[in-house]
C-alpha cells in the first residue's frame, strides 16, 4: 500500500529501486544515518549510469535485483518510482510492503521536491535543505554565454530526448538549449528522420559518453554514421562529452550535468 | 521391348516386402495390375516407373537396363500417374498438359510441343477445357487431363496406378478404350485396377498379386477366371455372380 | 484488350514511377522542383543541404528499399514454389528469425560497434546459418514429406524466437541498446546509404539469378514429387538450391533493412492472384510489385508523422494486410490469367 507523506517518521529498513533515490540518499546520509540504507537499485554499481557507482563499490547494501531479494529483506520503506517497471509497482501496490512512489519528470522543481521528501524520510531535513540551497546556487552562477547555442543530444536511432525532457531543463540551466523542443509536441522522446536532422540548425552535439568508449571512437562512430555525417556540427567536430551517467540523471547529478555543460560550450567557444 | 521387370525384392520400412518379381510387358501390350489392398500395386509400379531403386533386380525399359540409362533419357521413354493427384496452384489444363513434355521444353514452349499438347487433348477430347482452371473441373475431367498430360510425353510406356479410381463406369469404360487404342499405336500400358471386370475384358495380360509376391500371371482371361479371383480376394466364390 | 497487357502495363509503370515519387517526398521540403531548378542553374538557398537530402539520403535509400523489397518477394515465390502452399513465406523456414538472433546477440555484446559493417554481416550470417540447420536436418532423414521441413522451421522460430526475446528481456535497462534493438526488429530503411545499397545488389543479383534457373522447375512440383522426378526434377536439389537461394535473398534484405516481415507472403500471394501460377513470370511481378512496395511504405513512412519516422515493416504489415483483406473479397475480379 502507498503511505501518505507524514511528518515523524523513522523508518530504519529502507530499499532503494531507483538510481534517483540511491543517489540522493547517499549524498544526505552520514554515517550514521546510512544505516538505515538496507539496498540500492540493481543499476547502482553500473557505471554507464550511476554516477555513484565507483562511491559505492564496497559499500555493504547490496543492490537488489528481484522483488522476491527485496521482500525478505523486510524493508519497512520501499522507494520506487514512476518510472519504474510496471509489473513491479503492482506487485508493491498488491502487497503490504510501504512503500513510496517518486515522480520526476526531469524538472528541477521536481528534484527538489524529491530531495526535501527524502530528507523527511531519513530525519536528515537539514542535511536536504542545505543540499538544495547548494544546489540551487550553484545554478544560479551559471554564466551567461555571449549567445545561447543550439544542442542537441546524440543518439545513433535518432531518437531525442523532447519537450521538457531532463536534457532539456539541463540545456536550459546551463543557458542554452534543445534545439529538439520544437519538434516534439508532447513532451516525450521523438524519432527523426535523417532529412529532418540535416534541416536543424545544431550549434553543438551532445555525446553521452560511456566510461568504456574513448572521445576518439564516439567521434569516428558519428562521423561514419549514415544519418550524421552530412551534418555541419559533425563535420566541424562541434562534440561536447558529458559522462553518460550525469547527462541521463535524475538526481542532483543533473546540476553536476549542468556545469559540465556550460563550462565545456564556454572553452570551445571562441573567446 | 517394352518393360520388363526382373527378380525385384524391395523392403519398404512397413515390414512390407515385395519378393521375387517378375513382369513382362511387350509393345503395344496392356497389362493390367490386380490385388487386394497392400499387395504391393502401388509399390510395384513405381518400380516399374524408376521412382524406387529395389533392393536386388532390375528393371530394363525398351531393352535397356535403367540403371544405366540416364534420368533425362528415362523420362522421356516413361509416363506415370500417381493414384491421385492435386494441383494447389491455378494452372489452366493447358498448362498441366504442358508440364507433361517438361522434359523435352524445360519450361521453354516451342511450336512442336504446342502441336502435341494439342493432339493429345484432343485425343483425350478435353480440347474445350484447354482454358479452364484445373481446380474447376469435375473428378473424371481432372483424370482425363491428367492422362493427356502423360500422353503429351510421347512415351514408350505408361504407367498409371489406379486410373479408374473415382470414375463412373462410363468414364471408365470410355477409359480403358482409350488407352487400348494407344496400344493398338505401339504403346506399352501398365495400370492397377480394381475392377476386375474391366480388368479382364480390356488387358491383354493379367499379373495377380497377394502380399507383395506374385499371385498368378499370364493371358488376362485365363488368370481372371471366378475361382482366382475369389481366392486372390479371400471372398466366398458364391458371392461372386 | 489483352488484361495481361493492361495488368503487366500497370504493374511496371507503378514500378518505375514509385521511385521518382519517393524522391520527391520526405519529411523536408526538398522535392524535384528544387532538382530541376539546380538543372537549370537557379541556385537555391540551401542547395547543398538539398543535394544531400535528395542523393546522399533519399536516392540510396529508395534504392535499398527496391532491392529489399524485391529480393523478399522473390524469397516468398520460391517459399511459396517449395512447400507448394500460397500462405508460405521465408519466415517459414526460419530465416528471418536466424537474422534476428543474430542481431540481437550483436546489440547484446556490444560489438555491433565496432565497425559498421559488423551488424550486418552478423544478420546475414546468421540467416544462412539458420537455413543451414533446416537443410541439415532434410538431409539426415530422408524427406519423404515437405511436412518435416516446416516442422523444423516452426522449431527454429521458437527457439530463436525465445533467444531474441531472452536477449532483449537483458537489455531492457540499456536506453541506448534497447530501442535500437527493437527499431532494427521492426525493419527499417533509415539511416541506409550508398555503402549499404552496394553490400545488397550483389547478393540480390545472385540470388533472382539463381531464383530464375529453378523457376520452371517449380512449375513442375505442382504435378506432384513422384511425377517431378519422372519428369526428370530432381527434387531433393531443387530444394536444396531453392532454400539456399531463399537464405541469399532474405539474408541479404535482412543484413541491410532489419527483420521485414510479411512482403514475402503479400506480395507473391496478390502477384499470383493477378498474373498466374507460372514460376518465372511469377517471379518477375513479384519482384516488381515488392519494391513498389516497399517504395512507397518507405514514402509514407516519412510522411505520415513528419518530422518524426515511422518503421516501414510496420506500415508494410498494415498496409499490406489491409490491402490482402480488400483483395480476397474482390478475388472473382481479379481471376489468374
Amino acid at each position: 500500500m502507498a503511505i501518505e507523506p507524514s511528518y515523524a517518521s523513522s523508518y530504519n529498513r529502507i530499499a532503494s529501486l531507483t538510481l534517483l533515490t540511491d543517489e540522493v540518499l547517499w549524498e544526505l546520509t552520514n554515517k550514521k544515518s546510512s544505516q538505515k540504507i538496507l539496498s540500492l537499485s540493481s543499476l547502482v554499481r553500473n557505471r554507464s549510469y550511476s554516477c555513484i557507482a565507483d562511491k559505492v563499490a564496497n559499500v555493504k547494501s547490496p543492490p537488489s535485483y528481484s522483488v522476491e531479494q527485496i521482500v525478505s529483506m523486510k524493508p519497512d520503506l520501499v522507494l520506487a518510482a514512476n518510472f519504474n517497471r510496471p509489473s513491479l509497482l503492482k506487485f508493491l501496490k498488491q502487497s503490504s510492503i510501504p512503500f513510496e512512489l517518486f515522480k520526476s519528470s526531469g524538472s528541477f522543481s521536481d528534484l527538489w521536491r524529491n530531495i526535501s521528501r527524502l530528507g523527511e524520510i531519513i530525519d536528515e531535513k537539514k542535511q536536504a535543505i542545505k543540499m538544495i540551497a547548494g544546489l540551487k546556487r550553484r545554478i544560479s552562477v551559471i554564466k551567461n554565454p555571449k549567445q545561447p547555442q543550439k544542442l542537441v543530444s546524440y543518439s545513433s536511432e535518432l531518437f531525442f530526448p523532447g519537450k521538457n525532457s531532463s536534457f532539456s531543463q539541463i540545456a536550459k540551466a546551463a543557458k542554452h538549449r534543445n534545439v529538439i523542443d520544437e519538434y516534439s509536441k508532447d513532451g516525450s522522446w521523438v524519432r527523426l528522420s535523417s532529412e529532418s536532422l540535416l534541416t536543424i540548425p545544431i550549434d553543438f552535439i551532445v555525446v553521452g559518453i560511456r566510461p568504456n568508449a574513448t572521445k576518439k571512437q564516439m567521434i569516428a562512430e558519428i562521423s561514419g554514421h549514415e544519418s550524421w555525417k552530412n551534418l555541419p556540427a559533425v563535420r566541424d567536430k562541434k562534440f561536447l562529452f558529458i559522462s553518460n551517467a550525469y547527462l541521463l540523471s535524475l538526481s542532483h547529478c543533473m546540476v553536476d550535468a549542468v556545469e559540465l555543460l556550460s563550462r565545456e560550450v564556454y572553452e570551445q567557444l571562441p573567446r | 521391348m517394352g518393360i520388363k521387370i526382373h527378380s525385384v525384392n524391395h523392403r519398404l520400412s512397413k515390414g512390407f516386402s515385395l519378393t521375387g518379381i517378375n513382369l513382362d510387358i511387350d509393345d503395344g501390350e496392356m497389362s493390367v495390375i490386380v490385388g487386394p489392398n497392400g499387395a504391393g500395386k502401388s509399390t510395384l509400379l513405381k518400380v516399374a516407373a524408376g521412382l524406387i531403386k529395389p533392393d536386388t533386380g532390375f528393371v530394363e525399359v525398351s531393352g535397356r537396363d535403367i540403371r544405366e540409362v540416364s534420368s533425362e533419357s528415362m523420362s522421356k521413354l516413361i509416363s506415370y500417374l500417381p493414384p491421385s493427384s492435386s494441383v494447389m496452384f491455378d494452372y489452366t489444363c493447358e498448362d498441366i498438359v504442358t508440364l507433361g513434355r517438361y522434359p523435352y521444353h524445360k519450361g521453354l514452349v516451342s511450336a512442336l510441343d504446342r502441336k502435341v499438347v494439342n493432339d493429345s487433348m484432343e485425343t483425350m477430347k478435353i480440347r474445350h477445357l484447354a482454358g479452364e482452371i484445373i481446380d474447376h473441373v469435375s473428378t473424371g475431367e481432372l483424370k482425363k487431363v491428367m492422362i493427356a498430360r502423360c500422353l503429351a510425353l510421347q512415351p514408350k510406356v505408361m504407367i498409371l496406378d489406379e486410373p479408374c479410381a473415382s470414375l463412373d463406369l462410363s468414364a471408365s469404360v470410355s477409359l480403358m478404350n482409350l488407352l487400348k487404342l494407344l496400344c493398338g499405336n505401339g504403346m506399352s500400358i501398365v495400370l492397377s485396377i480394381h475392377d476386375v471386370h474391366l480388368a479382364s475384358k480390356y488387358g491383354d495380360k493379367c499379373f495377380a498379386m497377394k502380399n507383395g509376391r506374385e499371385y498368378m500371371a499370364g493371358d488376362a482371361s485365363s488368370v481372371l477366371t471366378k475361382n482366382n479371383i475369389a481366392s486372390l480376394f479371400d471372398i466366398n466364390e458364391y458371392e461372386l455372380t | 484488350m489483352n488484361s495481361y497487357l493492361v495488368k503487366a502495363f500497370c504493374s511496371v509503370l507503378l514500378f518505375f514511377l514509385s521511385f521518382p515519387l519517393a524522391l520527391h517526398f520526405g519529411s523536408t521540403d526538398f522535392g524535384l522542383n528544387d532538382l530541376v531548378n539546380w538543372f537549370y542553374s537557379e541556385p537555391t538557398m540551401d542547395e547543398t543541404v538539398m543535394q544531400t537530402v535528395l542523393f546522399n539520403i533519399r536516392l540510396p535509400r529508395i534504392l535499398v528499399g527496391s532491392l529489399v523489397g524485391g529480393s523478399l518477394a522473390a524469397a516468398g515465390v520460391l517459399s511459396q514454389g517449395l512447400f507448394q502452399n500460397p500462405l508460405a513465406s521465408p519466415s517459414v523456414i526460419g530465416t528471418t528469425a536466424g537474422g534476428s538472433v543474430a542481431a540481437a546477440l550483436m546489440f547484446f555484446t556490444g560489438v555491433g560497434g565496432f565497425h559498421w559493417l559488423s551488424l550486418p554481416l552478423a544478420a546475414f550470417t546468421g540467416c544462412v546459418v539458420s537455413t543451414s540447420i533446416i537443410l541439415l536436418l532434410a538431409s539426415t532423414k530422408k524427406m519423404h514429406s515437405v511436412e518435416t521441413l516446416l516442422l523444423a522451421g516452426f522449431a527454429l522460430n521458437a527457439l530463436f524466437g525465445a533467444v531474441t526475446s531472452f536477449v532483449l528481456t537483458l537489455l531492457l535497462s540499456d536506453f541506448q541498446k534497447f530501442p535500437a534493438l527493437m527499431f532494427w526488429m521492426m525493419g527499417g530503411l533509415d539511416a541506409k546509404g550508398w555503402w549499404h545499397l552496394n553490400i545488397l545488389w550483389p547478393s540480390v543479383l545472385l540470388g533472382v539469378v539463381l531464383a530464375w534457373r529453378i523457376s520452371p522447375k517449380l512449375d513442375v512440383l505442382a504435378l506432384g514429387t513422384d511425377v517431378a522426378s519422372t519428369l526428370n526434377v530432381k527434387v531433393n536439389s531443387l530444394r536444396v538450391i531453392s532454400i539456399i537461394t531463399i537464405a541469399i535473398l532474405v539474408g541479404a534484405a535482412v543484413s541491410v533493412a532489419g527483420a521485414i516481415s510479411f512482403v514475402g507472403l503479400v506480395v507473391p500471394h496478390i502477384t499470383r492472384i493477378q498474373f498466374g501460377p507460372h514460376h518465372r513470370r511469377l517471379l518477375f511481378y513479384s519482384f516488381l510489385n515488392g519494391s513498389t512496395l516497399v517504395i512507397l511504405s518507405d514514402v509514407l513512412a516519412r510522411t505520415l508523422w513528419s518530422p518524426q519516422e515511422v518503421q516501414v515493416g510496420i506500415l508494410i504489415s498494415i498496409l499490406g494486410s489491409v490491402f490482402f483483406f480488400w483483395l480476397l473479397f474482390n478475388r472473382h475480379k481479379f481471376s489468374g490469367s
